[in-house]
């Protein structure tokens, strides 16, 4: 969930925003990491008297700056009642503070030459500018005049001015979307009622309505605090002059309270689900999702890997089964998606139009058995590793790339080098590791869901023993929601 | 941890000497409502680039850039398949259907060979030009290099891999029949350009139509050296690379002739008319406003970007600001121009609430006019867009694909090698004046193709009611509706 897009299906847009940020509830698919001989992100790191990590990369390649502030808050921090209210609270954040009226935030972004943007998940927000390097002390001073005094500029007519553009968001890239709301029908029977990964970042409509003035200044005091917060620079700049504004405009801002991050019981599912959703779609697809584990389990980095083996390329083994062999899919994917605390295994189908979907699943149980019995071969192993030297290099060449990577180890294991362990402990994952890690998770308790065309529940696998579903987050008065 | 983290402890000592002396700054009061003073803004500085023409003809053009092992390689082609006379939709299945074997490889091979390398090659074939090309390390440059010639010379082009392609292609176009961006893109061409090349639109039809030996001659016929270019940006010389494009090209022998193609000058637009597409159930509808522009590389152009960034190219843009910041009808609302060759398109749109789509089109309306004139263009609003389009430059060069594409364009076009002081100079010195000028000449309010693709029971009369134009009914395709 970003603050804006970048691009638009029709219009070859030109807003400069919107660069790679995490934005969905279910995570990227990522899939393998780098050789331990990769190269390093140069930085350095201290805390503020007041808690606020700051970590900084000097590169002088070309005269851009990045500047990263991440908070360790998402949606699983959200109350109930207010499902949507982080990823809400990111746009109330662009809308002015108590030093900077509205709109001058993007006179100094990219009315000079730069970009910013925001992005919300479950577990952390994030707010970004990249600028032109003359431009770095007036970055500081806009991110901390927002991070100290952003209740100071607070009204109601700003909160209902966001509030009805991220309604517009979640039509956007939820109800106008074919198959758009599968994601948080999974993620709501996956995780049970009351479970902080029950809802969508991007809330019920419902919840959206509700969320009040005083919801923000509460929000704000409890998750918003600078020991919860980390500021990463990135890119052409004197680390001694950085220091100093960074101590000058971040120093006075006070401690937040102690922050009590939620209890988080493991993705699990005691019986297999099989339901079946009517979209406003012309064709089927089919969808099923596995109980994971969060980015901190020794077992991700095996599931990523699997996640490739099984569906990365044209030769792995359930692309070359159903696209090339028996041609009943135009594509189909599985992919490990971990969020901080919990994660699934999510597989989707796009079905060769007349496929039968009950066989098709049946097909797939068979593939995913004999993978379970058979494990890859070295070369699978060979190249779902092998792209992962270039990657890694590639990644270096952007400043906001290498402040985001440092944040986000920053944010999930206090260790802005993680992606150093990331890419070892992946180069390290063996074909046995794999097979384990398939025979552990890939199992019968899972749920499979069907999306069909409306009235066309006998398209679904196995229609007779599914259950009709519906989204328990889009609107109950809007038509076609 | 480790060494990296050993060393960031090291770090954190030897500051926190310094962030406590900062913190005594930071305690001094001083005026938060100041915004900070800049020093002078960071100079553009074009890659040095140097040209040499190798044996088969190509034209060989060299960034060197030596920080990180790795190269960007591309071929640009002049003239696609507009020019080449491609039948409809061929061109779509190239890139695919040269995935699928050479006379030496089999598809599966063909595919491991590069994953083993961790590379993948990309081919595109466009209406006017195309591009074939790959990032790799360096020192994997031959072994990819290779790989992508056997590609172009020797692909086989199975009959059975059209039809499985064919089975998708016509798959992901019914998927698309759903959505209203898409039914805006099949349906916007033909209203802006009727039967010209431009007005042209992939079909169902057309996918069906396509042969195995379309595609083959295709390839033939477009992978000619002489209409090619070749640029390397990285970590390799010029002699480096001559070298080794001269050895991998001697599977690619000069052929063919010079490409010479003409473009289609902008075709009149009638007076305003809105074009209504009806999908029932949408919570929102799709607004487009638009009319066919200028050629890229005109005069016009820079003024023409400047007239963009304040109307809808901007975050902050008089579109965006009003229909998503002022009123909440919409997540954005922005506009783009499409540069062609020929007159190509210049576009307002976004996805409004359905309830709002009148009233996301009657502001529309008055920002596009208004700024014919009516609501003067602000200092404010012009060094916005001159910097957004100037000043954003130099990060357009942080990566060895950007620096490619800033100095592609140059030599691609022919262009001046002080091109791009020339366009800063132009953007610098756009005005008031010359906004509302190109407004008025390229987004005339009294000339444009309103599209909108929504749930036509629910907004109809509303939008009839606005009385900003007729309303013209289409079908999906396009087609008018009694």
């Amino acid at each position: 969930m970003t603050r804006a897009l970048s691009v638009l299906a029709v219009v070859a847009a030109t807003w400069p925003v919107a660069v790679g940020a995490q934005s969905a509830p279910r995570p990227a698919k990522n899939t393998v990491g780098a050789k331990s001989a990769a190269p390093r992100i140069p930085f350095e790191t201290y805390v503020l008297p007041n808690g606020l990590t700051v970590l900084l990369s000097v590169d002088h390649s070309a005269p851009v700056v990045a500047v990263d502030v991440e908070h360790h808050v998402g949606s699983k921090n959200e109350e109930v009642g207010r499902t949507g209210f982080a990823h809400l609270f990111e746009h109330v954040m662009f809308t002015g503070s108590g030093h900077v009226p509205y709109g001058l935030h993007d006179k100094l972004t990219e009315g000079v030459g730069g970009s910013n943007n925001g992005s919300t998940n479950s577990d952390k927000t994030n707010f970004y500018e990249s600028v032109p390097a003359n431009y770095l002390e007036t970055e500081l001073w806009l991110e901390a005049d927002r991070l100290g005094w952003l209740l100071d500029a607070l009204d109601i007519g700003k909160l209902n001015a966001q509030r009805d553009i991220v309604k517009n968001e979640r039509r956007q890239s939820t109800d106008n979307v074919p198959y758009g709301r599968v994601g948080e029908i999974l993620d709501s029977r996956m995780y049970p009622e009351g479970h902080p990964y029950h809802w969508p970042v991007i809330g019920s409509m419902e919840d959206l309505s509700a969320a009040s003035e005083a919801d923000v200044k509460s929000f704000f005091k409890q998750w918003y605090g600078p020991d919860n917060t980390v500021l990463v620079i990135a890119g052409d700049f004197n680390p001694l002059q950085a220091k100093t504004w960074a101590a000058k405009y971040f120093g006075a801002i006070p401690r937040g309270p102690a922050v009590k991050r939620p209890v988080v019981a493991p993705a699990m599912l005691s019986a297999p689900q099989r339901l079946v959703y009517e979209d406003n779609v012309s064709q089927p697809q089919l969808f099923v999702s596995w109980p994971g584990v969060g980015v901190r389990s020794s077992d991700r980095a095996a599931l990523n890997v699997m996640g490739a083996i099984l569906s990365g390329d044209r030769t792995q083994w359930l692309s070359q089964e159903f696209v090339f062999n028996r041609k009943w899919a135009s594509s189909i994917s599985i992919g490990n998606g971990s969020n901080e605390d919990v994660g699934t295994i999510d597989l989707n189908v796009v079905p060769t139009p007349g496929a039968d979907l009950t066989k098709l699943e049946a097909a797939i149980d068979s593939v995913i058995m004999r993978f379970k019995s058979d494990g890859p071969t070295a070369e699978q192993m060979k190249k779902a590793t092998a792209r992962i030297e270039f990657t890694s290099y590639n990644r270096l060449q952007s400043m906001l790339g290498k402040a985001t990577t440092l944040a986000s180890g920053w944010i999930y294991h206090r260790d802005p080098s993680w992606y150093l362990t990331d890419l070892r402990q992946t180069m390290a994952v063996t074909a046995a590791d794999v097979q384990r890690v398939a025979s552990r998770y890939l199992n019968v308790n899972r749920i499979v869901l069907s999306a069909v065309p409306m009235g066309k529940r006998e398209m679904a696998s196995n229609p007779g023993q599914s259950t009709p579903v519906t989204s328990k987050f889009a609107s109950k008065k809007e038509v076609g929601s | 941890m480790m060494r990296t983290a050993v060393a960031a402890m090291l770090a954190l000592c030897a500051h926190g000497v310094m962030a406590h002396s900062a913190m005594a700054q930071g305690s001094a009061t001083f005026d938060r409502a100041k915004q900070p003073a800049v020093g002078p803004a960071p100079a553009f500085k074009v890659p040095t680039w140097t040209t040499a023409t190798l044996s088969n003809g190509v034209k060989l053009v060299v960034v060197e850039k030596h920080e990180l092992p790795i190269v960007s390689f591309s071929i640009h082609f002049t003239g696609g398949a507009d020019q080449l006379g491609t039948k409809l939709g061929v061109s779509g299945f190239l890139s695919a259907m040269l995935r699928e074997g050479t006379t030496t490889r089999s598809a599966d091979q063909l595919n491991n060979d590069l994953a083993l390398l961790g590379t993948t090659v990309g081919f595109g074939v466009g209406a006017e030009s195309g591009t074939a090309g790959f990032s790799s390390l360096s020192r994997t440059f031959d072994q990819t290099i290779d790989i992508m010639m056997d590609m172009m010379r020797n692909s086989t082009f199975p009959a059975a891999a059209l039809e499985r392609l064919r089975t998708q292609q016509l798959a992901a176009y019914t998927r698309g029949q759903d959505v209203v961006g898409q039914i805006a893109a099949q349906v916007l061409p033909k209203l802006l350009y009727g039967d010209q090349p431009y007005g042209k639109v992939v079909s169902d039809a057309d996918l069906k139509a396509v042969t195995r030996d379309d595609v083959a001659a295709l390839a033939k016929q477009f992978f000619v050296p002489v209409n090619a270019t070749a640029y390397i940006v990285g970590d390799m010389t010029l002699a480096q690379a001559k070298t080794k494009l001269e050895r991998a090209f001697t599977v690619w022998p000069a052929s063919g002739a010079k490409l010479v193609a003409t473009y289609p000058a902008a075709p009149s637009l009638p007076a305003t008319t809105i074009y209504l597409v009806d999908m029932p159930n949408k919570p929102q509808s799709q607004l487009v406003l638009a009319r066919a522009a200028v050629p890229a590389y005109s005069p016009d152009m820079p003024k023409v970007d400047v007239m963009n960034a304040i109307m809808g190219g901007m975050f902050q843009s008089r579109l965006n600001a009003n229909i998503r910041e002022v009123h909440g009808y919409s997540y954005g609302f922005n506009s783009g121009v499409a540069w062609r060759k020929g007159p190509g398109a210049a576009r307002a749109q976004g996805a409004v609430t359905r309830e709002k789509t009148d009233s996301s089109l009657i502001e529309a309306m008055k920002e596009i006019r208004g700024m014919t004139g009516a609501i003067p263009i602000t200092n404010d609003e012009l060094t916005a867009a001159k910097n957004s389009l100037t000043l954003s430059l130099p990060s357009d060069v942080q990566s060895v694909d950007g620096i490619s594409s800033v100095v592609s364009r140059i030599v691609d076009e022919n262009l001046p090698n002080d091109w791009w002081a020339q366009y800063i100079a132009s953007v610098n010195a756009t005005t008031a004046a010359d906004v509302a000028a190109m407004t008025k000449k390229y987004m005339d309010p009294e000339h444009l193709v309103v599209l909108i693709v929504g749930d036509a029971a629910k907004i109809g009369d509303a939008v009839a009611a606005t009385k900003i134009a007729p309303i013209v009914k289409l079908d999906k395709t396009g087609k008018k509706l009694p």
